[in-house]
C-alpha cells in the first residue's frame, strides 16, 4: 500500500490522463448536441412533468398562465411570446423561479422539491 | 479495534462538516439538490488508509446522517446513488488498475455525478434533463475529483496515524 504513495506525487498517469481526455470529450459531443438541439430545431411546445409523469403540454404560441397545486406545494408557470418562466414557487430554494426565461428546444426548469420540471420540446 | 472506531468516527465528522459546507455554501450550483461531493475527500481517505469496509462505513453513514439533517426522501435518493456508485467505482479501480488517489478520485466523482442525474431523470421522468445537464455534470466532476483527489493526497502524506492498525 505505501509503495504506491510514491507514485501518486507526481502528476497523473497516461491512463488517468486518457480518462479524463474521454469524459471531456464525451462533454463537449454532448454539449454540442444540446446546442444544435437548441439552434435547430424549432421549439413547438412546453411540456410540464409532475412527479414522473406528463402533467399538460401546451403549444409555446399559446400565452398562459399555469397554476400548479399539489401535495408538494404551488407553482406558477407562465407561457409567454414564446418565453417560459416560472413565476412563482413555495419551494425552498426558489431555483426554478432563479431560472428565468427558457426560449429554446431542450431548455427546461427544474423545481426538485416539488419534482417539477418545465421543458421546451420540438 | 477502539481505534478504529475512532478514526471513523473522527472520518464521519470531518465528512459530515464537507457536506455542511456543501449543502450551505455552494448549494444548487447545478440541478438543484445535486451535490459536488467535497466529502469525498474524507472517504477517499478511508478508502486508502483504512479499506473497503471503512470507506463503505464513513460514506453510507454521512449520507444517512446528512439526509437526516438536511434532506428530504429525494436528495436522499440522490445521494445514496451517487455516493455507492462512486465508492464501487473507486473501489474496483483502485483494487484492478494502477490508479493514483487522483484518478480514482476522479472517476469517482464523474461517477457520482452521473449516477445522480441518471436518478433525477428517472425520478422526473424526463430525458430532456440529460442533455441539458451532462456535459456540466461530467466537467464538474473531473474539477472536483481533481481537487479531492490532490487534497487527499495531501492529507495522507502528512496524516500522523500509522498506515496499519
Ligand atoms: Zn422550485
Amino acid at each position: 500500500m505505501s509503495d504506491e504513495n510514491n507514485k501518486e506525487v507526481k502528476g497523473l498517469k497516461k491512463k488517468e490522463k486518457l480518462l479524463i481526455v474521454a469524459v471531456i470529450v464525451v462533454a463537449v459531443v454532448v454539449m454540442i448536441s444540446g446546442t444544435v438541439i437548441n439552434a435547430f430545431i424549432p421549439a413547438g411546445k412546453v411540456i410540464i412533468t409532475v412527479g414522473n409523469k406528463e402533467y399538460e403540454t401546451v403549444s409555446l404560441k399559446e400565452n398562459k398562465r399555469i397554476v400548479i397545486e399539489n401535495e408538494y406545494g404551488e407553482n406558477i408557470i407562465i407561457i409567454k411570446d414564446e418565453q417560459v418562466f416560472m413565476e412563482r414557487a413555495d419551494c425552498p430554494n426558489k431555483t426554478c423561479v432563479k431560472k428565468g426565461k427558457i426560449t429554446k428546444t431542450g431548455q427546461s426548469i427544474v423545481c426538485l422539491p416539488h419534482r417539477l420540471t418545465v421543458t421546451i420540446s420540438d | 479495534m477502539g481505534k478504529k472506531v475512532a478514526y471513523a468516527g473522527m472520518m464521519i465528522a470531518l465528512a459530515f462538516v464537507f457536506g455542511y459546507i456543501e449543502n450551505v455554501a455552494i448549494r444548487d450550483v447545478f440541478i438543484p439538490g445535486i451535490k459536488i461531493g467535497l466529502a469525498n475527500i474524507v472517504v477517499i481517505v478511508a478508502l486508502w488508509k483504512f479499506g473497503n469496509k471503512m470507506a463503505f462505513t464513513v460514506s453510507i453513514i454521512r449520507v444517512v446522517l446528512s439526509g437526516a439533517t438536511y434532506g428530504n426522501a429525494y436528495s436522499f435518493v440522490y445521494s445514496v446513488s451517487g455516493g455507492m456508485c462512486a465508492l464501487i467505482l473507486m473501489i474496483v479501480l483502485k483494487k484492478y488498475t494502477n490508479f493514483s488517489v487522483k484518478g480514482v478520485s476522479v472517476a469517482g466523482a464523474v461517477a457520482h455525478n452521473v449516477a445522480q442525474l441518471l436518478v433525477a431523470v428517472i425520478l422526473l421522468g424526463n430525458k430532456w434533463l440529460f442533455v441539458s445537464y451532462l456535459p456540466l455534470l461530467l466537467i464538474s466532476g473531473v474539477i472536483m475529483g481533481l481537487v479531492t483527489g490532490v487534497i487527499g493526497t495531501a492529507v495522507m502524506k502528512r496524516m500522523i496515524f500509522s498506515e496499519r492498525l
